[in-house]
């Protein structure tokens, strides 16, 4: 706390700032992109526990930074995911990406070392407005609409936290943002606040729609934040929450079949990220030490092999202009590279021993287990082998291996080498030495992973599904790559609620005109006066930047609020 | 440009001996054999010793493995008939998503 007297996320927001004057092509910028998060990481690490830098806002008392061993072991990840993505996207040029990369770090940062719910608001919203920009920086018509909706399913998180935070305030009179029980309307508002952002089943769409949307840098940094944020968030407000066990379990099942059909790669990872979610979210609704132990160690590992797959698969989109699994196909011949880190971060993911998957995931296993949730753990060590059925295998196999795609791409460039490098790395050593991860994690492990039991079926588990993988491959039974693209249930509101309102509209206008010509005299005035107020050529409708438009909507959010605390 | 089928020995990049016994002919044969001694070493693991778990069910001898395959299967048939239900075009939702969209190969070159 000695060295940089600021709360770790103004680090980066004064970062943005500075990045601004500095000439784009200039290797200062560059360098500067990697040393803001390295210098946050070191700030973090050194770290005192306890409460800093108490402002006042009114009448409340704002904390922005609660330092705990639960926050403290978030804030590392996020920043030495920030350090990692940064590295990975060194060879970026563009202004908007490296802006919006610092400032949604920073809100992730902020929120999760936010002592209380008004600031956590704040950077809840922050790190949605910030991470749309990764999305629209692909700069397509596609892309400006998916991240739209994107938008919107964020911003309405934020809504429902404001929400559930003033209806907290009106009937306690506190902001806390503490262990809560599911009892009031206000917990009820939070925990669905919570939910959309940690992609709870049926609020999961946002999550597989937007992340194959991005950059191919920007969905790196993507993957890392949001939804482990909403995990922090879940562990410190709901730890306990035994509703959580179930939402969590069926997380981890549904995504499995969908991953294993869908045709575009990083697709794939958005719902084995999902998948992935649901062993965090069960750790936390177990709540016992052991199981928020694995929760906190789980996303500490997950963020880095996620990472490394999306970077994996971000450097082939970068090579060959596509991430689909019909295009590609033996690309080991020339990202042979490429081809052994993904090769790590599958094994990571699929928790082989000696790799960082396993140390964490053991650690939920086992709490289920301890606590007596037979089922639970019957779904979650099948979920594991469906981890590795689409992460595992799908993933670098339909790559890299499988039949030649007759492509034959550059390595990726050296700083994407060096970034997946640097986080293979990590996993191993993490896989190798869980000490260390071990000695961060909020309560005292009493653990040991590498037992021979857990070593044999573990790898029981792994190699049999293998076989089966083998076995299916050649009877030919494996649904094939084809392009296409499958519904989830967004269909509801991307198809169905489009055309049924249209559909509405016009018995509505045969109901009107069956009722007579007054009505229609009637409803044509009322058309013309909005026409007159609203239509194309007045001035609510003048083209506005979308810059002007989130400005807009801070100002009403702080409008909001104040009338909500007063 | 990165699409052009080069022959092999036009590209070796440095790695490439990570992957090249790949190319052999009885590579896959090899994996095979390899994944079948591996998968019967640790099958027959469970009879020499005494798995100790939280649940009578995973004492049971070749339990993991058993549960491995058959869920694994079970898996990619799941998989198969949802399919069959919810596989759309690729520009099902048109200009709208990003999946019928191409813009990526063009930026290819401009990027680097």
């Amino acid at each position: 706390m000695d060295f940089i007297a600021i709360p770790t996320s103004y680090i980066f927001y004064f970062a943005a700032l500075v990045l601004c004057f500095l000439s784009p092509s200039h290797i200062l910028r560059s360098v500067f992109l990697l040393a803001v998060p390295l210098l946050a990481l070191l700030q973090v690490c050194f770290l005192e526990l306890g409460n800093f830098y108490e402002i006042q806002l009114f009448s409340l008392n704002l904390e922005l930074m609660r330092v705990d061993k639960l926050s403290k072991v978030f804030g590392i990840i996020f920043c030495l995911a920030a350090l990692l993505g940064n590295l990975y996207a060194w060879h970026i040029k563009d202004i908007v990406q490296q802006v919006a990369t610092l400032l949604y770090t920073g809100s992730a940062i902020g929120a999760v070392f936010s002592g209380e719910l008004v600031s956590l608001f704040f950077y809840w919203e922050g790190t949605a407005i910030a991470s749309v920009f990764l999305i629209w920086a692909r700069r397509t018509e596609a892309s400006y609409h998916t991240g739209m909706r994107y938008l919107i399913i964020q911003i309405s998180s934020g809504v429902i936290l404001l929400a559930g935070l003033g209806v907290q305030f009106q009937t306690t009179e506190s902001i806390a943002f503490d262990k809560m029980e599911l009892s009031s309307v206000a917990s009820w508002l939070i925990f669905i606040a919570f939910g959309i952002k940690c992609a709870f089943p049926l609020l999961h769409n946002w999550l597989q729609d937007s992340y194959p949307a991005g950059t191919v840098t920007g969905t790196v940094i993507l993957s890392s934040f949001t939804t482990k944020l909403a995990i922090y968030a879940l562990a410190r407000s709901f730890a306990g929450t035994e509703i959580l066990i179930y939402i969590g379990a069926v997380m981890t099942l549904f995504p499995i079949f969908f991953a294993e059909i869908e045709n575009d790669l990083r697709r794939v990872l958005a719902y084995s990220l999902n998948n992935q979610l649901g062993f965090m979210v069960v750790g936390i609704g177990v709540g016992t030490e052991l199981a928020l132990n694995g929760t906190a160690s789980h996303a500490f590992a997950h963020i880095l092999y996620k990472s490394l797959l999306f970077m994996s698969v971000g450097a082939v989109l970068f090579r060959t202009g596509t991430s689909k699994a019909s295009e590609l196909g033996g690309l080991y011949r020339t990202m042979p590279l490429t081809a052994l880190f993904c090769l790590f971060g599958a094994a990571s993911i699929s928790a082989f021993p000696l790799f960082s998957g396993f140390v964490t995931k053991s650690l939920i296993m086992d709490a289920t287990a301890t606590e007596h949730y037979p089922v639970i753990w019957g779904i979650l060590v099948f979920a594991s082998a469906g981890v590795l059925s689409h992460s595992g295998i799908k993933v670098p196999y339909f790559t890299f291996f499988a039949h030649d795609s007759g492509l034959r791409p550059k390595e990726a460039p050296l700083n994407m080498l060096l970034a997946m490098f640097v986080t293979a790395f990590l996993c191993v050593f993490l896989g190798v030495f869980p000490d260390f991860l071990y000695a961060i994690l909020p309560y005292e492990v009493n653990y040991q992973p590498y037992t021979l039991s857990h070593v044999i079926s573990q790898m029981q588990l792994l190699c049999f599904a293998l076989l089966a993988f083998t076995v299916i491959m050649k009877i030919g039974l494996h649904p094939p790559e084809i392009k296409a693209i499958n519904l989830d249930t967004d269909w509801i509101y991307r198809r169905l609620l489009p055309i049924a309102l249209v559909r509405i509209g016009r018995v509505l206008g045969k109901f009107i005109a069956i009722c007579g010509l007054k009505w229609k005299a009637f409803i044509n005035s009322g058309g013309k006066f909005l026409l007159s107020s609203f239509g194309p050529t007045t001035n609510l409708a003048k083209i506005l930047t979308s810059g002007v438009m989130i400005l807009w909507i801070g100002v009403i959010f702080s409008g909001a609020l104040i009338i909500v605390l007063f | 440009m990165s699409g052009s089928k080069n022959s092999k020995e036009d590209i070796r990049p440095f790695g490439s001996i990570l992957f090249n016994w790949l190319e052999h002919r009885s590579s896959a044969r090899f994996i095979i054999g390899v994944l079948a001694v591996v998968c019967i070493m640790f099958g027959l693991s469970d009879f020499i010793y005494h798995r100790h778990g939280h649940f009578k069910v995973e004492e049971f001898p070749g339990f993991f493995a058993l549960y491995g395959f058959i869920m694994f299967s079970f898996i990619i048939l799941g998989a198969t008939v949802l399919r069959y239900f919810i596989k759309r075009k690729e520009d099902y939702y048109g200009s709208k998503a990003v999946d019928s969209e191409t813009i990526m190969q063009k930026n290819l070159e401009d990027k680097k």
